[in-house]
């Protein structure tokens, strides 16, 4: 069953109308989903409708086949939130703690978790990402790119069974987005995960990628069907990478098909 | 005109204790920045010291020790800072941290009031032309998008008609095809307008596409000053920084290693890759 269900969903804002015009999707469980598009396309707003953080304006989403209800004080509908983790694009949003151990504590305890499990996981998830010898250090002595660490490591630590990325690894310096895609890697299959990105090295690694454009879904498909896609891209506004570039070139040519394959690998990673 | 730092110390702890182990946030012995025809991009791991640097060039951030130098004339504590503010602009990586008038037209006016220009007004509509936001000056800045925002803070700034224009990250968050709008844009200001442009990015693509200069820190020092397409070349340099390849070099990299191919993999654009690969591998001949 999809554990996440989207019916004929729509949001507007009171300066945008349709900034969702009508979204139905379905992830299943342990999926590993990409969305893209251009700025304004409503992929952030579609994140937060997923997380209750918006209330639509019509439409239906199910999380494990129970709706996710517009109501504030619902407690069925606070368990359903509580599956879900989101990592903003800026770190600032979400940084609660006066330390980055109070930080990565916070969602923990809003979730009442025993004392010493929250220890231990405080010193697992820092030391995943890299933030282990500055758990004491207070947010404003910490480059963004520390606290988009310490943000991620935050909704880690509450274990959730969906996890939506929004734009979380832009801040990051190359090594830092390599250190954050293997663990997001490693979680491939064992949660599910909606990560929110332009970075074409996150989008190789999803099953599947949904482009979206002008609050609609205007296609979805395994990476390589959608970046060799040139219409696609353009209407969404994405730029067609050099790599795919170089690929078409190459598959215009007379160099040899094994050479083609060989370049198709190192893309797509398979 | 041109921007120098010269034995620059600075930390953010200004404890005794700290001052007496010797530790420090970031040190430049010597960095010279000139006002015109300058591209440079400041790369380097989370933490490395980037946005540092670029606040201590305007005076943001005053270093504990060494001299900061606009214009051949020594910034001290008695120099009126506002003069080297307007010449060094600088937009931070958030930009709605910078934005806080009612209407985008005050907001873009607010730098050029203050740094008290003639016709304020006029700087800042002929600003928003040129970024393609004259529409959007009766908006309230804070109801646009986060590519439109950045726009506005960007106009705010060049709007003070700066010598130098330092961007913090400015490509973080926006689609690729926006992306490279802004891209072309500070290339146009570049080239058309001379205005030297600074920016921060943890993306490799920008520069090997668009930055003739590179400065690489690390932990607080600058580990390479110089052309920014031979950094790629210096494989220690690029594991020992944290960098990376762009996406076409590594893919050029594997396949000269896979196919022994006698290629030269640091090609930036898929155009120049292709014919290295062609030559290589069916002998310059294509139909």
């Amino acid at each position: 069953m999809a554990i996440i269900k989207v019916q004929d969903l729509k949001f507007e804002y009171q300066d945008i109308k349709n900034a969702i015009g009508g979204v139905s999707l379905e992830i299943e469980e342990g999926e590993f989903v990409c969305i893209v598009g251009h700025n304004g396309s409503g992929k952030s707003t579609l994140a937060k409708l997923l997380c209750g953080l918006l209330v639509p304006t019509s439409g239906h989403i199910y999380i494990d086949g129970c709706e996710l209800k517009a109501e504030l004080e619902n407690e069925e509908n606070d368990m359903l939130r509580r599956r879900i983790g989101i990592v903003f694009q800026n770190p600032d949003n979400q940084f609660v703690g006066v330390t980055v151990k109070d930080d990565i504590a916070f969602g923990l305890e809003n979730r009442q978790i025993e004392r010493n499990e929250i220890i231990k996981r405080i010193d697992e998830y820092s030391r995943l990402v890299g933030m282990d010898k500055f758990l004491d250090r207070s947010p404003e002595s910490l480059s963004g790119g520390e606290k988009q660490r310490v943000a991620i490591a935050g909704i880690l630590a509450c274990d959730t069974d969906i996890i939506i990325l929004d734009e979380a690894t832009s801040m990051l310096d190359p090594k830092g987005v390599r250190e954050v895609l293997s663990v997001i890697s490693n979680l491939k299959h064992k949660k599910t995960i909606i990560n929110i990105t332009h970075n074409l090295n996150e989008m190789v690694l999803a099953d599947k990628v949904i482009v979206m454009n002008e609050g609609l879904i205007t296609a979805s498909g395994d990476v390589k069907t959608i970046l060799e896609n040139e219409e696609l891209l353009k209407e969404a506004n994405l730029v067609i990478p050099d790599t795919i570039k170089l690929l078409n070139m190459i598959r215009d040519s007379k160099i040899s098909e094994d050479v083609e394959d060989e370049v198709c690998q190192l893309i797509f990673h398979r | 005109m041109s921007v120098n730092l010269s034995q620059v110390i600075f930390s953010y702890d200004t404890s005794r204790k700290a001052r007496l182990s010797g530790e420090y946030y970031l040190k430049v012995d010597n960095l010279n920045i000139k006002d015109t025809n300058e591209f440079i991009a400041i790369v380097g791991h989370t933490g490395s010291g980037k946005s540092t640097l670029t606040h201590l060039l305007n005076r943001l951030l005053i270093p504990q020790k060494g001299k900061l130098v606009v214009d051949e004339k020594e910034v001290t504590k008695r120099t009126k800072l506002l003069p080297i503010r307007k010449k060094v602009g600088l937009v931070f990586q958030f930009p709605e941290y910078q934005i806080f008038e009612d209407t985008v037209l005050k907001d873009v006016s607010f730098g050029p009031k203050n740094f008290k220009l003639d016709n304020p007004e006029t700087l800042a509509i002929e600003a928003m032309e040129t970024l393609g936001i004259a529409d959007l000056k009766d908006r309230n800045p804070f109801t646009l998008s986060g590519g439109q925002m950045r726009k506005v803070a960007i106009a705010g700034i060049l709007a003070s008609k700066p010598d130098i224009l330092v961007l913090d990250e400015p490509t973080v968050g926006l689609d690729s095809a926006s992306k490279e709008e802004l891209l072309e844009f500070l290339k146009y200001l570049n080239e058309v307008k001379h205005i030297s442009i600074v920016l921060i990015t943890h993306d490799m693509e920008v520069v090997t596409k668009y930055c003739r200069r590179a400065i690489v820190l690390k932990k607080g020092n600058i580990l390479y000053d110089g052309d920014s397409l031979e950094l790629f070349r210096d494989e220690k340099l690029v594991e020992d920084a944290h960098l990376d390849y762009p996406h076409l070099t590594k893919i050029m990299i594997e396949l000269k290693k896979k196919y022994n191919l006698d290629i030269d993999p640091y090609k930036y654009d898929a155009a120049s890759a292709f014919s290295e690969l062609e030559k290589a591998l069916i002998g310059g001949k294509h139909e």
